[in-house]
């Protein structure tokens, strides 16, 4: 990756300026005009490396319940539970891991009544007992990746 | 911070945002013609949704597998309750980490606190986690790297009450012989 768009991405992850012309005054912060920001965000869209251009929303803020998960999942099973759990809309992040528990992922749902009753059925469906490790205090959530 | 109570048209601006802005030049007034409000008004509301803390933040969500940071450790370090505060805040403050929590025991060890550390490889990570064990004065920890990423996406808000009555009703009872019998705790 080269060094102007590692400069671009240090700079859009968080504190995208919320005004007329936003990429303008990207551009002026780390002296390209709007018309690169523009071009090279859509590149590294379309290459993958961003995968989505928006705003990350606080689930709690909204009324959500957020939890982590994880899994002791057997070889003869792991396919089948990656399937049943990616295909869960909730899931929004699902992770192979080199440990006992080799399978963690979250869960975002609308309420604790909708959480429980999600995992429940996931197990139900996959065979495969479940770990919750929600959270108890949150020290940090940084998302942004620095290059 | 300030509490408020999104309504209507906070709510069609986060559906908006909670997608890919558009990369036009403009992109917030893009959102105030399908709206049917002014652009003023659209940066009005989201600077207040940001003030009450209900957009974290809007930018630019990295796929860092593809952008070659892709290896990620989760730490899980045995910390007592009266230092958990203070290594907690420690580790919080590392640009390394991404990720801080205090869960509930796991493993063999009990760890409490939960890290996320990503760098370029696993020996990068491994470094990381024991300059952090250093700085800290823990030695009872357990790392879990990450060995493949099998979802990752942005969730939905609003309208996935229905998506997710579908998703359990649609889906074959794959065991009808092994109910749930282990339980979430």
């Amino acid at each position: 990756m080269d060094e102007r768009n590692k400069a671009l991405l240090n700079e859009i992850q968080a504190g995208f300026p919320v005004e007329p012309h936003p990429y303008r005054v990207i551009g002026d912060r780390i002296g390209m005009d709007e018309r690169e920001v523009l071009a090279r965000i859509r590149l590294l869209r379309k290459e993958g490396i961003i995968r989505r251009f928006g705003a990350s929303l606080d689930s709690r803020r909204l009324g959500y319940v957020s939890t982590l998960l994880a899994a002791k999942v057997p070889p003869q099973k792991f396919d089948a539970f990656v399937e049943t759990v990616g295909a869960c809309p909730g899931v929004t992040h699902n992770y192979e891991r080199r440990h006992e528990y080799n399978v963690w992922f979250t869960l975002i749902a609308p309420s604790l009544a909708e959480k429980k009753r999600i995992v429940e059925e996931l197990i139900r469906q996959t065979g495969v007992d479940i770990l919750e490790l929600p959270a108890k205090r949150i020290f940090k959530i940084r998302v942004d990746f620095r290059f | 911070m300030s509490t408020i109570d999104p309504d209507t048209i906070d709510r069609g601006i986060l559906a908006a945002l909670q997608g890919d802005l558009d990369d036009s030049p403009e992109p917030y007034a893009r959102i105030a013609t399908e709206l049917g409000i002014s652009e003023d008004e659209v940066i009005r509301r989201i600077r207040r949704l940001m003030d009450a803390g209900i957009i974290r933040r809007i930018g630019a969500m990295i796929r860092h597998f593809e952008a070659g940071i892709g290896f990620n450790a989760m730490v899980v370090w045995k910390v007592g309750p009266d230092r958990i505060e203070e290594v907690g805040a420690l580790f919080a403050g590392l640009p390394e980490v991404t990720h801080c929590y205090e869960r509930p025991p796991f493993g063999e060890k009990g760890g409490t606190l939960f890290t996320m550390v990503h760098a370029t490889t696993d020996a990068a990570c491994m470094e990381i986690v024991r300059q952090m064990a250093r700085r800290a004065a823990i030695d009872e920890y357990e790392i879990l790297f990450s060995q493949r990423e099998l979802k990752k996406i942005s969730m939905t808000y609003f309208d996935n009450e229905d998506q997710q009555d579908d998703w359990v009703q649609d889906e074959p009872e794959q065991n009808p012989n092994n109910p749930s019998e282990g339980r979430a705790k």
